[in-house]
């Protein structure tokens, strides 16, 4: 997936609301999305900042079909950090692994 | 908001196993600080019913876990005597006291960081013979733990205690409800009682 499908991809799901975090029996509390320190609209306005150089990808080491989107921009002097990956590609729940700053 | 039934049933990737079958129910959920946030819906492996997937309405539910978790109880000795001004305060409110007490308090706490003035009063007050009587009865207020620290900074900076800030407030009410009330203020702690 290229980086302007896999942001389209964020998008769609972000403001859909169809969005899930990933849990290993116990939830992270990186994951500042999932408990609620950032809210939606401000990963959306992070994820529309990114540009292709803050992308990167990788496989899932739980699956590697599923392909890992990374984005690190930088907002207003922030530099953020969202981890998240689709269950279907190319689009569909997005599941998010980590989003902090 | 996408809003997923109990019972539900889809897919999510589980440790070292990659993609397995779940069904959402509501469950205890454990975030890594070791808080337990009751009854939130997750997605839980069919096989193993470990939680492996978190759906976003799960979130404000765990949000303000989350925040109750960081409030904060403390206690202070105050004089019977001041026990009484605060349920004459609440009954000439007409708030509810189990609630109002606390609010009451952490108002004028707050207003103590906001402003050295209220610092300075408070202070004064807690030196009146009132506050100075025995204190015989215990006061459990809760209060968020960055109030806490913010009141921290008020004891350190203006070299009174928590307890005296506490006392303060408590005859400050009564000045501002039955000694010389002011408009605004009153306009305050009516707001106050009612939202609580």
């Amino acid at each position: 997936m290229s980086f302007t499908a896999a942001k389209r991809a964020l998008l769609a799901a972000l403001e859909a609301g169809d969005i899930q975090h990933e849990a290993r029996e116990v939830l992270s509390e990186k994951n500042l999305l999932a408990v609620g320190d950032v809210s939606v609209e401000e990963v959306i306005a992070v994820v529309r900042r990114a540009r292709g150089h803050d992308y990167s990808t990788s496989p899932h080491h739980w699956n590697a079909d599923t392909e890992v989107h990374l984005l690190r921009p930088i907002v207003d002097g922030t530099s953020w950090y969202v981890k998240a990956y689709f269950l279907e590609e190319p689009a569909g729940t997005a599941v998010f692994i980590s989003v902090h700053r | 908001m996408k809003i997923i039934e109990e019972g539900t049933r889809g897919v999510a990737l589980a440790p070292e196993r990659g993609k397995v079958p779940v069904v959402f129910e509501y469950r205890d959920l454990t975030l890594d600080s070791g808080l337990v946030v009751r009854d939130v819906l997750v997605g839980v492996a069919e096989d193993t019913r470990e939680v492996v997937t978190v759906p976003a309405q799960s979130t404000p539910r765990i949000r303000l876990a989350r925040q109750a978790a960081k409030e904060e109880t403390f206690s202070v000795r105050i004089p019977l005597e001041l026990n009484d001004v605060l349920w004459g305060v609440c009954y000439e409110l007409g708030a509810n006291p189990t609630k109002f007490n606390s609010a009451l308090i952490r108002f004028y706490l707050h207003e103590a960081t906001d402003d050295r003035e209220m610092a300075r009063r408070l202070k004064k007050l807690s030196t009146a013979s009132l506050a100075g009587r025995a204190s015989k009865t215990k006061l459990t207020l809760r209060s968020d733990a960055s109030l806490l620290a913010r009141v921290k900074q008020v004891e350190e900076r203006d070299g009174v205690s928590r307890s005296e800030l506490v006392r303060g407030a408590v005859l400050a009410a009564k000045e501002d409800v039955f000694d010389r009330p002011r408009k605004q203020r009153l306009a305050q702690l009516r707001a106050i009682a009612e939202a609580v």
